[in-house]
């Protein structure tokens, strides 16, 4: 197996690990946190999620780069 | 007061037991007091790479039941007059020793010892927590294939919940031809891939297999590859054997041909 493949094998897999839920846990969780996060910002990247064991707690990371903040008015009640 | 190292991996059959055996060797070489524990209850090896079987005449079980002292249970090298065993005997693995009752047999050599080297169990299950329990630093052993890593970085994961000074990464059984030929990962990216700062890479070598683990040739990349690692350890210098270099350029690409074709 060529080097690459390795890193890219070895990457997902310690990801996987390291984040200790599965990949529907994580779909499920930017298709909510898009439909939140719609209603105060306006953006068109997808947010990047990630989920890392940190000893025995977790690190949730969320990244997403926004076009702007909608008006605080605009924001439905 | 020693400073007390667990040389971990979780995965088996990585080399835990030859580090151990040769990092101790090379830190002698150093000038500096060496004491191997081996903590692998009931797989316990690290005498036999020592060659020193056959020397033993308590183990930690007498001690722990008090029919001998520490000092008495201390074998030395065949060679180094400051390098020292203390093996396990043949315990089984779920004995009822501690980490606690470890960690006091330890503490008893403190005072005696610049370093003591404890050789851990694979695995993450008693054993492993029973060796980490009595350490204040732990160097990871990880080969650059897939299953190794991906224990080494379980492993990783679970010495940070011990809070200890540090942990180091050694990456053992490296392949220089293959590493030029793009076919392994190099040691910077498996540094990086661990998020562990890398402080010795070993190259594979015939003669570890010929001499047992340990002495190896003096001559040898292995010797030189140990010697560095020892100084890393003890200097915190941040030098680490390239193994490609014998592989690089025209004589280079020669010497992979051969071993591709051998």
């Amino acid at each position: 197996m060529k080097k690459e493949k390795q890193l890219t094998r070895i990457q997902s897999l310690i990801e996987n690990d390291r984040c200790s839920v599965k990949d529907d846990f994580t779909n499920l969780l930017i298709v909510d946190l898009i439909k939140t996060l719609k209603e105060y910002f306006d953006f068109n990247d997808i947010p990047k999620v990630s989920v890392e064991r940190k000893g025995d707690r977790h690190l949730l990371d969320i990244s997403l780069l926004v076009i702007n903040a909608k008006k605080f008015s605009s924001i439905p009640k | 007061m020693a400073r007390k190292i667990v040389i971990t991996s979780g995965k088996g059959g990585v080399g835990k037991t030859t580090v151990t055996a040769n990092l101790g060797g090379a830190l002698a070489n150093l000038g500096e007091r060496v004491a191997l524990i081996d903590v692998d209850l009931g797989l316990n090896n690290l005498d036999v790479v020592m060659g020193v079987e056959n020397k033993i005449a308590y183990d930690m079980q007498d001690i722990l039941e008090g029919r001998c002292r520490i000092k008495q249970a201390l074998v030395e090298d065949r060679e180094k007059k400051n390098l020292f065993i203390l093996p396990s005997g043949n315990l089984s693995p779920n004995s009822s020793i501690s980490g606690q009752q470890i960690k006091l047999i330890i503490e008893g050599i403190s005072d005696t010892f610049d370093y003591v080297l404890i050789d851990c169990p694979a695995g993450i299950d008693i054993g492993f927590h029973r060796a980490v329990s009595c350490a204040d630093e732990a160097i990871v052993i990880a080969t650059p294939s897939l299953t190794s890593l991906r224990d080494a970085d379980k492993v990783i994961t679970v010495l940070k919940s011990y809070a200890l000074d540090s942990i180091g990464l050694v990456v053992n059984r490296a392949r220089g031809d293959l590493m030029m030929s793009e076919k392994m990962m190099m040691p910077s990216e498996i540094e990086s891939l661990l998020k562990t700062e890398l402080v010795g890479v070993i190259p594979e070598e015939d003669c570890v297999f010929l001499t047992g683990g340990y002495p190896l040739f003096k001559n040898s990349d292995s010797y030189k590859a140990y010697k560095i690692l020892a100084q890393n350890v003890h200097k915190k210098t941040k030098k680490i054997f390239d193994v490609t270099s014998k592989y690089s350029g025209f004589f280079g690409s020669i010497r992979r041909s051969i071993k591709k074709s051998i």
